[in-house]
């Protein structure tokens, strides 16, 4: 008597797709077991009255005849979030009270529209879709257990609000506002509670209403058949699982009376169409040409050839950042700096230029000091080219300027402080404090005059404040000039240093030695350069003797040979 | 804020007359450098310790009225206030054009700030100070007596710093003349030598 092996694993199954998951196409089976009413009876047959009792089978089903068949059976295909609705949601959204959101009246459009056009097609299957309350309500209500006494314990509701859904969508279903968008001062219970991964997910509910005949409609006669989520990874998960070739699931209802009890199967079956040899074609072709240009593009931004610099010559590029100032006396504080480079055998573009003035900036008090912040960037790049082979005099070294001013409402402005340092001569990233110093004038007039009017004493020459440039001579002297010391500036540069003894260097495997160890390196490579085109000439000049001899002579040796 | 540009213009065609040489037919060779600066120091430490002195002695005078008030007679009572009101309004406006004038070198800030100092400023504390029928207190004697010697000085060091400025501005915009000049005879010599060519 048994027709069928029920499927018993009701787990779930995930699948993975790159399909866009509004191709997928489900068909659920549903049909009432009708053999359970010969299993009831079973027991009367076996009593050995055979013609009796088969005459007395005949009037009960033909007192149930009256039922016709298509409520016994329904086959629907449906598509991913398709929204197909109940006997319940028909009766009440045709009440107009019963909307209270966006959703719910265009829910009721819906049904009156289906109304005036026939009816649904559908009997007892039907669907919540994301957009649902019954979504939300059913997932923060699970139970872990199919026990009926069971209450959620703590992590039971934690564990389920780890991967929930977007959080904007419940809070337009609650009509709640959202007036708190950003928390400013988190507690340890808010950042625990809301430290949890959160993959959006889209769940889909195919229902059945498995109540008995002409009494659909009702919440409690509802039973979930399947349970589809999909993330935005391609994560597709159903429970259950399609049924394929096993055999379909069972569900078994129990009516007010004995003779209500009734037996349902269903089966699950995945008819998504495939997609055709040529639009898969296509789609990768597509792929294939999107990467392909994107590495193009990446290719074209970076660029093929290597930029070279001429042999003997050193390119130095520093990208630099004032940084702060700290220590001044007055406020609104600005900085000019400037880039001196030696005129020995020092070069520059001429597009570029080598000073540069800050923004004028408030200080703040940080501990005893008061700092003022300017982070402002400069950039520039010199290039040094060592042409004499004197290796006594050491190459001299770019130098920065720099001048510290303040500058009040009533437009005075005072120097502040003036200082200089010396380009580092590795390559890197250096953080460099400058110690100004600003001339002072002796007598009470010149303090009274800075602070009244704010006019102070300047210097002429700012490379003053190391060697001067039209300085000649053997000392220095700086006598009778008065200073007094000021604050800090803080530079901060990153160096980078190009030339081809670099790369000579590392072809020698020679380990990594200072600057001025690679400014011997081109005379190396000078040398190395001058012995080559010797060479050249001297190749040059013996086939100039070969060509000039006479043919007599060349023709006797080949004789002889 | 700025002066209004008829105001500016006029108090510039005073400026130049009062203050600058008519007698001078061209720029001399002054002691000043061109790029100098020649803003008064005794004027703008003047000029900050005035600002430090006008509230008290505004409420030293509200104090001082307020107690002799009932014994003014009716005529003064209105005189006594409207002087002082007008002397308030003045004194904010002649200080800030002073600042500004003295310390941006702006001819016509400075010459508006002597004009007020002068014409106005001037003979409304000296009334208040010398007038016997206002029965002044001590008090009241002691800083009138302060802000009469306050506006005198600022009077003579502003007409000094005044003419000093005018003739630098003279002194610079006669050596712009002698650079077109320049620019000029260069421009005519060039076209003589293409006469020349021709």
């Amino acid at each position: 008597m048994a027709e069928a092996v029920w499927s018993t694993d009701t787990g779930e199954a995930v699948y993975r797709s790159r399909d866009p998951v509004r191709n997928l196409r489900l068909r659920v089976h549903l049909q009432r077991i009708t053999s359970s009413n010969f299993l009831h009876y079973q027991p009367a047959a076996q009593m050995g009255k055979d013609l009796i009792d088969l005459a007395t089978f005949r009037p009960p089903q033909a007192a149930s005849g009256h039922r016709p068949d298509e409520e016994e059976e329904e086959e629907v295909v449906i598509g991913w979030q398709e929204k197909l609705f109940s006997q319940f949601e028909v009766d009440l959204y045709q009440n107009e009270s019963a909307c209270q959101s966006p959703l719910d009246h265009q829910y009721r459009q819906e049904i009156l529209k289906l109304e005036n056009s026939g009816g649904r097609k559908n009997r007892r299957i039907f669907t919540y879709t994301d957009s649902d309350r019954y979504t939300d309500l059913e997932e923060y209500c699970q139970k872990i257990t199919t026990s009926a006494s069971e209450v959620p314990s703590f992590l039971a509701e934690r564990m389920a609000n780890v991967r929930r859904r977007r959080q904007d969508r419940r809070g337009v279903e609650g009509s709640k506002l959202k007036s708190r968008i950003v928390t400013w001062e988190p507690s340890e219970d808010f950042i625990k509670n809301n430290h949890a991964i959160n993959t959006p997910l889209q769940t889909m509910y195919i229902m059945a209403d498995l109540g008995p005949y002409g009494k659909l409609g009702y919440k409690v006669h509802e039973h979930v058949l399947c349970i589809l989520k999909v993330d935005s990874n391609g994560v597709i998960t159903v429970k259950p699982d399609f049924t394929g070739i096993k055999g379909p699931y069972r569900i078994e209802t129990e009516g007010e009376k004995q003779e209500h009890t009734s037996a349902w199967k269903y089966t699950i079956d995945n008819v998504s169409s495939l997609a055709q040899p040529e639009e898969e074609e296509r789609e990768q072709r597509v792929f294939k040409d999107l990467y392909g240009r994107h590495k193009e593009y990446l290719s074209s931004l970076v660029g093929t050839d290597f930029e070279m610099i001429a042999p003997g010559a050193l390119r130095l590029f520093v990208n630099g950042e004032v940084v702060s100032a700290q220590g001044y006396e007055y406020d609104n504080l600005y900085v000019h700096f400037f880039v001196e480079l030696p005129a020995a055998n020092w070069s520059s573009p001429p597009f570029q230029q080598l000073s540069g003035v800050t923004q004028a900036c408030a200080t703040k008090s940080l501990g005893m000091d008061k700092v003022a912040y300017f982070s402002f960037p400069f950039t520039f790049e010199a290039f040094f080219l060592h042409e004499d082979e004197s290796a006594e005099s050491l190459p001299e070294w770019p130098v920065l300027y720099c001048k510290v001013l303040s500058l009040d409402f009533w437009q005075r402005y005072r120097v502040e402080g003036y200082g200089a340092v010396v380009l580092p001569a590795t390559p890197g990233s250096h953080t460099l404090t400058v110690s100004t110093w600003r001339p002072m004038e002796l007598g009470l007039v010149a303090e009274l005059r800075r602070f009244f009017i704010g006019g102070s004493l300047e210097l002429e020459d700012p490379s003053y404040v190391r060697i001067p440039g039209t300085f000649k001579g053997e000392r220095l002297s700086r006598f009778g000039f008065r200073t007094e010391t000021t604050g800090t500036v803080t530079f901060r540069l990153h160096c980078l240093q190009q030339s081809r003894a670099f790369m000579e260097s590392n072809s020698l495997q020679k380990q990594m030695r200072s600057v001025l160890d690679r400014l011997e390196g081109f005379s190396q490579q000078s040398s190395t350069h001058n012995v080559l085109e010797a060479f050249r000439r001297a190749r040059r000049r013996m086939q100039e003797a070969r060509e000039s001899l006479p043919q007599d002579l060349v023709s006797p040796t080949g004789t002889l040979t | 804020m700025e002066l209004p540009d008829p105001v500016r213009q006029r108090l510039s065609n005073l400026s130049l007359t009062v203050f600058g040489d008519s007698s001078r037919t061209g720029p001399e060779s002054s002691d000043a450098a061109d790029n100098e600066m020649v803003s008064s120091l005794a004027l703008q430490m003047s000029l900050y310790f005035n600002s430090y002195f006008f509230p008290l002695w505004w409420v030293s005078c509200i104090v001082m009225l307020h107690l002799k008030y009932s014994i003014l007679p009716d005529y003064y009572k209105f005189i006594v206030v409207t002087v002082v009101i007008l002397i308030t309004l003045i004194e904010a406006i002649r200080l800030y054009l002073g600042c500004m004038g003295n310390l941006q070198e702006k001819v016509p800030e400075l010459a508006g700030f002597w004009l007020l100092s002068l014409l106005l400023q001037l003979p409304l504390i000296l009334f208040l100070l010398l007038n016997d029928g206002l029965r002044n207190l001590p008090l009241e004697k002691a800083i009138h007596i302060i802000f009469t010697i306050f506006l005198t000085f600022q009077v003579i060091s502003a007409f000094l710093t005044l003419k000093k400025m005018v003739n630098q501005l003279a002194a610079r915009f006669h050596l712009q003349d002698f650079d077109q000049l320049s620019s000029s005879s260069a421009a005519v010599r060039r076209v003589r030598q293409c006469t020349e060519e021709l």
